[in-house]
């Protein structure tokens, strides 16, 4: 399509001037003043147009319009060029100003103001040419985007699935504890959660705590290849049995060195640190390696509390459940092992929402039972 | 064909006519003869009547512009100055200048008149 010359003079003869010079080369549109020129410019907004504005009009006079054009952002599509029989330097840088692309003088050589159209025209096409590159690479980046975003999420996905079906290799083994993976995922969540409010110092955050809460489900991986006699036994371990089931913290951490390249590293780290650390304690009484204090990682420290919490109010093959106010207070008072203040803190703010949810599970559990009977 | 000395008589500047109007002589004819028509100088004469200087200024400025592409340099370099004085928001300067241009005005009509005849 040809581009089109908008010419804007409130003078015929200089309307007509102008457009002799342009006629060959480019489609006359003619306006007798600002107003009209920009019903004009409204009319022909798909076009490429350039449009030769003379200063000084009744109606609207040409600073006007460029004003108007450049608040509707029409002049970042149309290159306006002022020709006029104004000399004061003022009006020409105020036109630049306003984001006029050239300023010609009356008397003008119409050699000159042809090439100095022709300039900006070819300019404007380019820059236009550009611009529509720039935003079909944006379409395209948008779309490899939502890709990505989509991708990730599976992954997420694939990393919880890995995770729940190892946690389900344990339940089936250690047949007692069906519901203990469950119920210490629900503790660890709460925990964490509250952990995250109280002590910013640790910097959780809730991608974090999922990952954490993910991950408590391998706590007890290293299980699966401990002797039943042992895992299963009712009533109290010899020392020989216990140092045996101590095993269970490093060699799930063997296990899951064999898991190469399907999960996340966060996933890894997170699950290793938990599997192997659970059964530490504050002081430096725990098992395997005696991490006391800020050696403890917080993950593992917010699973063994859950861990803890949980094998008080169940029962066990090896004992009776306590009530929710003995657990509670077996914990506080250190008869479990030593917690860190801040960890006692958060259990302690943590209270209601874990023995909601244990009564919740307790009753789930009966009515399947009844079912079942 | 036009007279180039009678041009020059009236101050209408051949060279720079035919510069603007891409060395066509008679594409330039047919421009000046458009000048009688243009109700620029009218315009003026009834802005300075009505003592309106913004409006003096405008139609001044316009009469500028259309003697600056015709190339009638003497009715340009009057209405030029007469423009100043109405920028500068000095009234009665500005008046001063209309006897001036009315005489050039009249000199370069009746040339155009001739012409046409």
């Amino acid at each position: 399509m040809k581009t089109k010359v908008l010419i804007v003079d409130d003078v015929a003869i200089n309307r007509d001037i102008l457009s002799e010079i342009f006629a060959n080369t480019y489609e006359i549109l003619e306006a007798h003043n600002g107003k009209e020129a920009l019903e004009i410019l409204g009319q022909h907004t798909k076009e490429d147009l350039v449009m030769l504005l003379d200063l000084v009009m009744p109606e609207m006079n040409g600073l006007d319009v460029l004003k108007a054009m450049r608040l509707s952002g029409l002049i970042d599509r149309v290159p306006v060029l002022f020709i006029t029989g104004e000399t004061s330097v003022k009006s020409e840088s105020e036109a630049f100003e306003y984001g006029a692309s050239d300023f010609i003088r009356k008397p003008f050589d119409p050699r000159i103001v042809k090439k100095r159209v022709q300039n900006i025209v070819e300019l404007y096409q380019h820059k236009r040419h550009l611009e529509d590159q720039v935003n079909a690479q944006m379409e395209v980046l948008k779309a490899q985007f939502s890709m990505l975003k989509r991708q990730a999420e599976q992954l997420r996905e694939s990393n919880n699935r890995i995770i729940d079906i190892l946690g389900n290799v344990v339940e089936h083994r250690n047949l007692e504890s069906g519901e203990h993976i469950k119920r210490v995922k629900e503790f660890t969540k709460i925990l964490a959660n509250n952990m995250m409010d109280l002590y910013p110092e640790y910097n959780l955050t809730p991608h974090r705590v999922d990952i954490i809460v993910q991950a408590s489900a391998l706590h007890d991986i290293g299980k699966i290849a401990i002797p039943d006699s042992i895992l299963l036994k009712p009533g109290k371990l010899t020392p020989a049995e216990f140092e045996t089931m101590k095993g269970h913290t490093t060699l799930g951490c063997e296990f899951l060195n064999h898991i190469e390249g399907v999960w996340n590293e966060e996933y890894k780290a997170v699950s290793h640190i938990i599997c192997r650390h659970h059964h530490e304690r504050y002081d430096g009484n725990g098992y395997p390696d005696g991490l006391k204090g800020d050696d403890f990682p917080i993950e593992a420290q917010l699973v063994s509390l859950a861990d803890v919490y949980d094998a008080l109010v169940s029962e066990r093959c090896y004992k009776k459940a306590y009530s929710k106010k003995a657990a509670y207070d077996m914990i506080m008072g250190g008869e479990c092992g030593v917690f860190s203040q801040k960890m006692l803190k958060c259990f302690e703010v943590s209270r209601k929402e874990l023995e909601h949810f244990k009564d919740e599970t307790d009753q789930k559990f009966q009515k399947s039972r009844r079912k079942r009977a | 064909m036009l007279d180039r000395a009678e041009l020059a008589r009236h101050d209408i500047n051949y060279e720079a006519g035919m510069n603007r109007f891409m060395g066509k002589e008679a594409l330039f004819e047919r421009f000046l003869l458009k000048f009688p028509s243009d109700p620029s100088y009218d315009a003026l004469v009834k802005a300075v009547e009505s003592g309106d200087c913004g409006e003096a200024f405008s139609q001044a400025h316009t009469l500028k512009g259309v003697t600056a592409n015709l190339a009638l340099d003497g009715l340009f370099k009057v209405a030029d100055q007469a423009t100043e004085a109405f920028r500068a928001g000095d009234f009665e300067a500005g008046k001063a200048f209309l006897p001036q241009i009315t005489d050039r005005y009249n000199d370069v009509i009746a040339f155009l008149k001739g012409l046409q005849a």
